[in-house]
C-alpha cells in the first residue's frame, strides 16, 4: 500500500493526473464531447506509460470530462456532457444575472470537495468490499451479475423489455470467439480476428464516439449558436467561501447521496444530479429559486456529480461491474493493461491500485486549483466549429479503433457497432445493458460453467446467503418495476438511450 | 419503400440472425446457453417492437433537419466519406486515406476553404502517423506515401 501511494506521488504520476484532467476538461467542455469518448480515444495513449500512470490519467480524464462539461453548461447554457444538465440550468441563470465567475468557482470548488471526499472513500472502502468479495464463489458472483443486469434494466426510463432485450444481445454477443468450456471457435464464422472475441474497446468506439460523431455533424448542419454572456469580474474569493461555507450541509448531502448512487449500478453521474436537485429542493428553504439561479441548485448538482464519479469506480474495482458507460470503458482500458477488475486486483496489483487511488485525489486536488483560477480560460475552446469537432472525432474513432490491434477488422466492428447503436436507438432498445452485458457477458458463462457443477441442488444453496440474497432482491426489483410500470409509474432515470443520442 | 425504424428493425433483426445462422452450423447447441440466449432475443424482439410501435404509423426515425434534403444529403454523405476513407486505407495507407477523408468531410459539413483545409490536415495527419508509428510504435496501414516516409526517416537515422 506505502509503494503504491508513493508510486501516486512520483512526478510523472502527477503529471499524468494534470494533464488527464486538463484533456478531460477539454473533451467536457467542447459539447458533445463525452468522458467516455475521451477514455476511448485516450487508451491507445496509455501504453506509452507505466500501467498506473495510464490508470491515472485516464482517471482524470474520466473527471476531468465530467467536471468541464459544466463550464459550456455555465457559460453557454450548453451541458457538454449529460452529467450538466441540471448545471445549466442553474448556473447559466446565474451567468445571465452576471455571476459568471462565482457560478464558475462554486461549481469547481463543489466538484474539487465531492470528488475529494469520494476519492478517500475510495482508498478506504473499496478494498473492504474487495475483501467480502474475495468470498464471492461462482453462485455469488452469478448473482451479482443478474443483480447489476436487472438494476440496469429496472433503473431505465425506456421500456423494460426493451432493456431485456439489450442485455441478452450484451451477452449474446460476449459468446462470440472461443467457448471456455471445450475451448472450440463459436459464432466466428472463419474469421480468425474472431477468435478471441469481439473487440469491446472497438464496439464501445462505435457506440459512444463515432455514433457522437455523426449527431455533432448534424448539429452543425442545423445550429449556430453564439454567447450573449458578459464575464463578469470577481466573484471566486471572498464571496465564494461565504457562499460555499453557508451550504456546508447542501454540499454534504450532494456528495452523500452521489456516492451511495455511484456505486449502484447504472446510475451513473449523468443522472445523478437530477435525483439530488430533486432532493434538496424539496428540503431547502430558497425551493422557489431552484431552477433560476440557484447557488443551493449548483452545489448539491456539482457535488453529487463528483462523488458519484469516485462512487462508480468503488464496484468497478473490487467486483469488475462498471457504475456508469464511461467506468464501463475504464473496464476495457484495465483489461487492456493486463489489470482484471475484482478483488484479485488488490491481490495481484496492490502497487498500481493504490497508485491510483492517490492519483484519483490528485486528480480533485487539480481539479479544485484549475477551476478556480483558471475555469474561463476554456470558454475559449467554444469557438471550435462542430463541422471541425465531429470531423475529428470521427478520424480519432477509426485511429482509436484501429490502434487496438493494429488491424482494419476493428474499425469495420467499430463501423457495424455505430450502426447498431442507432437502430437500437430507433426500435427504443437502450445501449447501455447491452453495453454492460457485453463486459460482464464472458464472467457470467464462466460462473455459469463452474457453478453447474458447484450447486446440485437446492440444499447447495443452504450455505450460501449472499446468493440467495442477491437472487432474491433481483426478483424483488424485477416485480415491483413491473408492477410499478403497469400502474403508469416512470423511472426518472432517463439516462441516454444510446450512446448516439447522449448529446440530446 | 422501407422505414427508418423498419430498417433498424432488418439490423437488429441480423444481428440476432447471425447467431442463429451460428446455432443451425453447429457452433452451439440450443440448449447451451448461447442457444438459450438466442431463443430469449428471438421471443423478445417482436413483442417489443409491437408493444412500442403498434399504435404509430411507420416515419423516419431523424428529425427533418432544416435546409431539408440539402442537409439530409450533407449528413449521409459525410457519413459515406468515412465509409470510403475506411475502405481505401489498405491500399491508399493512412495518410492518403486519412487526409481525403478530413478534408471531404469537412466539406460535407460545410467549410469550403479547401486552400487552407487541405495543407493544414496535411501537416496534422502526417504529424500523427508519425507520433504513432515512431513513438507509440503502432505499425498503421502503409501505401506508397508511407513508404516514402519510411525511407526517409530511415536515411535520416543512418545519417546519409
Amino acid at each position: 500500500m506505502i509503494e503504491g501511494i508513493i508510486v501516486g506521488l512520483e512526478p510523472l504520476a502527477l503529471l499524468a493526473a494534470v494533464v488527464g484532467v486538463l484533456l478531460g476538461i477539454v473533451f467536457g467542455a467542447i459539447p458533445g464531447l463525452t468522458a467516455t469518448l475521451g477514455i476511448a480515444l485516450l487508451v491507445p495513449v496509455t501504453f506509452l506509460m507505466e500501467t498506473a500512470h495510464g490508470m491515472i490519467m485516464l482517471g482524470g480524464v474520466y473527471a476531468g470530462a465530467i467536471y468541464g462539461g459544466s463550464i459550456t453548461a455555465i457559460l453557454l447554457n450548453i451541458p457538454g456532457t449529460p452529467a450538466s444538465v441540471v448545471t445549466a440550468w442553474e448556473g447559466h441563470a446565474m451567468a445571465r444575472e452576471g455571476d459568471a465567475p462565482l457560478a464558475l468557482g462554486l461549481s469547481a470548488a463543489s466538484v474539487g470537495v465531492g470528488g475529494l471526499i469520494s476519492g478517500f472513500v475510495l482508498l478506504w472502502l473499496t478494498p473492504l468490499l474487495a475483501s467480502v468479495a474475495l468470498s464471492f464463489g461462482p453462485p455469488e458472483y452469478l448473482a451479482l451479475i443478474v443483480f447489476s443486469l436487472v438494476i440496469v434494466c429496472v433503473m431505465l426510463s425506456t421500456p423494460l423489455l426493451g432493456n431485456a432485450l439489450a442485455a441478452l444481445l450484451g451477452l449474446l454477443i460476449a459468446t462470440v470467439g472461443t467457448n471456455p468450456v471445450t475451448g472450440s471457435s463459436r459464432f466466428t464464422f472463419g474469421f480468425y480476428e474472431l477468435t478471441g472475441g469481439v473487440g469491446i474497446v472497438a464496439i464501445l468506439i462505435g457506440f459512444f464516439c463515432m455514433s457522437q460523431a455523426i449527431l455533432i455533424g448534424w448539429a452543425a448542419l442545423t445550429q449556430h449558436q453564439k454567447t450573449d454572456i458578459v464575464f463578469g469580474r470577481g466573484g471566486t474569493g471572498g464571496a465564494l467561501v461565504k457562499a460555499l461555507w453557508a451550504r456546508a450541509g447542501t454540499l454534504g448531502r450532494g456528495t452523500g447521496i452521489g456516492l451511495f448512487l455511484g456505486i449502484l449500478p447504472a446510475i451513473g453521474p449523468e443522472t445523478t444530479p437530477l435525483t439530488t436537485h430533486a432532493v434538496e429542493r424539496r428540503f431547502s428553504r430558497e425551493a422557489d429559486r431552484f431552477g433560476k439561479g440557484s447557488k443551493t441548485g449548483l452545489v448539491v448538482a456539482e457535488s453529487s456529480m463528483a462523488a458519484n464519479v469516485g462512487g462508480s469506480l468503488i464496484p468497478l474495482l473490487a467486483l469488475g461491474i462498471p457504475g456508469s458507460g464511461a467506468a464501463a470503458v475504464f473496464v476495457g482500458a484495465l483489461t487492456l493493461h493486463g489489470l482484471k477488475p475484482g478483488p484479485l486486483l488488490f491481490v495481484e496489483h496492490p502497487q498500481s491500485i493504490y497508485a491510483f487511488f492517490v492519483g484519483f485525489i490528485v486528480v480533485y486536488l487539480t481539479i479544485l486549483m484549475i477551476g478556480l483560477f483558471a475555469a474561463r480560460f476554456f470558454a475559449v475552446l467554444l469557438k471550435i466549429p462542430n463541422a471541425v469537432v465531429a470531423t475529428f472525432v470521427a478520424a480519432f474513432s477509426v485511429l482509436g479503433a484501429y490502434a487496438i490491434n493494429n488491424t482494419m477488422f476493428d474499425v469495420w466492428v467499430m463501423l457495424g457497432a455505430t450502426l447498431l447503436s442507432f437502430c437500437l436507438a430507433a426500435l427504443r432498445i437502450p445501449i447501455l445493458p447491452l453495453v454492460l452485458g457485453l463486459i460482464l457477458g464472458l464472467l457470467f458463462e464462466e460462473n455459469l460453467v463452474v457453478a453447474q457443477s458447484v450447486v446440485r441442488g437446492p440444499e447447495d444453496l443452504i450455505d450460501r446467503p449472499i446468493a440467495i440474497g442477491l437472487a432474491l432482491l433481483s426478483v424483488a426489483l424485477l416485480a415491483i418495476s413491473i408492477v410499478r410500470r403497469k400502474r403508469g409509474f416512470k423511472p426518472r432515470c432517463s439516462v441516454p438511450a444510446s450512446g448516439g443520442s447522449s448529446r440530446e | 419503400m422501407l422505414g427508418a425504424r423498419s430498417l433498424s428493425l432488418v439490423v437488429v433483426a441480423g444481428c440476432i440472425a447471425f447467431f442463429a445462422a451460428g446455432v443451425a452450423m453447429g457452433d452451439a447447441r440450443i440448449t447451451s446457453y448461447p442457444g438459450f440466449l438466442l431463443a430469449a432475443a428471438i421471443v423478445i424482439l417482436p413483442i417489443h417492437v409491437v408493444g412500442q410501435f403498434r399504435h404509430e404509423t411507420e416515419r423516419a426515425w431523424l428529425p427533418k433537419l432544416p435546409g431539408g434534403r440539402a442537409n439530409h444529403l450533407k449528413l449521409v454523405a459525410f457519413g459515406a466519406v468515412w465509409l470510403i476513407a475506411i475502405w481505401i486505407m489498405p491500399f491508399t495507407g493512412f495518410i492518403v486515406a486519412m487526409t481525403l477523408g478530413v478534408c471531404a468531410s469537412l466539406t460535407a459539413l460545410g467549410i469550403h476553404r479547401l486552400y487552407l483545409t487541405v495543407p493544414v490536415v496535411s501537416v496534422v495527419v502526417v504529424a500523427i502517423f508519425a507520433l504513432i508509428e515512431r513513438v507509440l510504435y503502432v505499425p498503421m496501414p502503409r501505401g506508397p506515401l508511407e513508404d516514402a516516409i519510411g525511407g526517409l526517416f530511415y536515411r535520416m537515422a543512418q545519417g546519409s
